[in-house]
């Protein structure tokens, strides 16, 4: 260890509030101890609280929402459930043909369930996800 | 291109059958179920009775080799395409390299997998279905197995939703557990059975033994006896023939019936409801409900009256889908 990696340790020591260091190697032990008024008290980020994106999962087509979990083999859908990318969440219904309303990501289901037999049209938002982190 | 990459026995390529052969003793095949087979085709925007696949146990595997469209119906079977569960009654794409998984069977007995064109196997005296008594058509003349690339007849169309679709359906069959109810029209040898077998055949429930497969469900319940014993001529014989052997308990002859049999026949059942059948397990329950020619034809109307609503209503949402695009 040579004299300038010496002071790149105590100008990081100093620059985030450690007042204490032990370096353990094979060849070397080495403790760095500074005085409490020789370390700058460390700067607090402000808090921020990133509000988590939200995706939503839109109406592939025109016609009335309907759930999924009534007569199609699938349980049904809940606020706070994960997801798959491309599940299968409902469906818009047009007389009995039925368009898929699929997961855009892989997340969690947020904010309210549509109403069933809610009239949609192309593009509207029916469910909306929290990305999986 | 499709692969196998698990399948249980007896699943085999089926279509809606050869019909025209009968005179040279030769029986239909065909879908077991043709009411699935007929909407998967319809989800697809294939001919009505393009080849599909009928799987008639659980659990099967495929790998896309390439970018698809495909359909599934029949029992629920909590499909998943990679870890994506899919709907029952649901047609849409799956990518190249993807994995199409059927479990367990919730409800019903079969599913059919179709794809778009259909299944491209040679068609053989007017159908692609398997003839596994006689060894031809469908796939090689056989059951399907683990490693077999199946192969649709067309590509599939760049318009296809890329969501997919589904169908909302009238309630078909009974829920599991239930009674499924048969119409039937007395057959040729019907008045020739006691009034206790007649009562009995026509208000009981009958139980569909494991000794059943395509070619006939034998049940089990009230013992049918006959006022005339006797052996009888062979006499043609189709799907949905009920025939009642020494034993006293009934077959109903199903896809793949013999065309010919010399068991008294006591009823028919109506060709409207022989799907029904095709869905149904052995421990299920059935019940024989007695029609006439009026209430055969009137319910083959009401089925097709339903695959025309299915069929307008899935032609609206393609015209509006294709308002937008």
């Amino acid at each position: 260890m040579t004299s300038e990696d010496l002071d790149q340790l105590v100008t990081a020591m100093r620059a985030n509030a450690v007042s204490s260091l032990l370096v353990e190697a094979p060849d070397l032990t080495l403790r760095l101890v500074l005085p409490a008024d020789s370390v700058a008290p460390m700067a607090t980020a402000p808090t921020v609280v990133a509000k988590p994106a939200q995706i939503s999962a839109k109406s592939p087509g025109i016609g009335t929402y309907a759930p999924r979990g009534l007569d199609d083999g699938l349980e049904p859908i809940v606020i706070g459930q994960s997801v798959a990318s491309g599940e299968v969440l409902g469906y818009v219904a047009l007389g009995s043909a039925r368009q898929t309303v699929c997961a855009p990501i892989a997340g969690t289901l947020t904010g309210d369930l549509p109403e069933a037999g809610r009239i949609t049209g192309y593009g509207d938002t029916l469910l909306t996800l929290e990305p999986s982190s | 291109m499709i692969e196998i990459l698990s399948i249980p026995p007896l699943a085999t390529v089926q279509d809606l059958g050869r019909d025209n052969h009968w005179f040279q003793g030769l029986g239909r095949a065909g879908a077991m179920d043709p009411v699935a087979l007929k909407l998967a085709n319809m989800m697809l925007g294939n001919e009505a009775g393009a080849a599909t696949l009928e799987i008639p146990l659980s659990p099967a595997s495929f790998r896309f080799s390439e970018d698809q469209v495909f359909a599934l119906t029949g029992a629920a079977c909590g499909a998943r395409l990679d870890d994506v569960p899919l709907p029952r009654y649901w047609a849409g794409l799956a990518k190249a390299g993807q994995e199409l998984h059927i479990g367990p069977f919730q409800q019903g007995g079969r599913v059919y997998l179709a794809v778009y064109g259909g299944v491209d196997v040679p068609e053989i005296l007017g159908s692609r279905s398997t003839q596994l008594r006689e060894s031809f058509g469908g796939f090689e003349g056989r059951i399907l197995r683990a490693g077999d690339i199946l192969k649709p007849a067309l590509t599939p169309p760049a318009d296809f939703p890329s969501n997919g679709v589904s169908i909302s359906l009238p309630e078909l069959s009974q829920p599991r557990g239930e009674t499924i109810e048969l119409r039937a029209l007395p057959a040729a040898e019907h008045d020739s059975f006691t009034d206790i077998a007649l009562t009995a055949f026509w208000s009981e429930t009958y139980r569909i033994t494991p000794q059943s497969n395509r070619q006939g469900y034998r049940l089990h319940g009230p013992e049918l006896t006959r006022d005339h014993v006797g052996e009888l001529r062979s006499h043609g014989i189709i799907p949905g023939i009920v025939q009642v052997p020494g034993g006293g308990q009934p077959i109903i002859q199903l896809a793949d019936s013999a065309t010919m049999g010399g068991y008294p026949k006591i009823a028919a059942v109506i060709s409207a409801d022989l799907w029904r059948l095709g869905q149904a397990l052995p421990g299920d329950s059935l019940r024989f409900v007695q029609t006439d020619l009026d209430g055969a034809r009137s319910a083959e109307r009401d089925m097709q009256e339903l695959f025309s609503t299915l069929a307008n209503d899935c032609k609206a949402m393609k015209r509006l889908q294709q308002g937008w695009r």
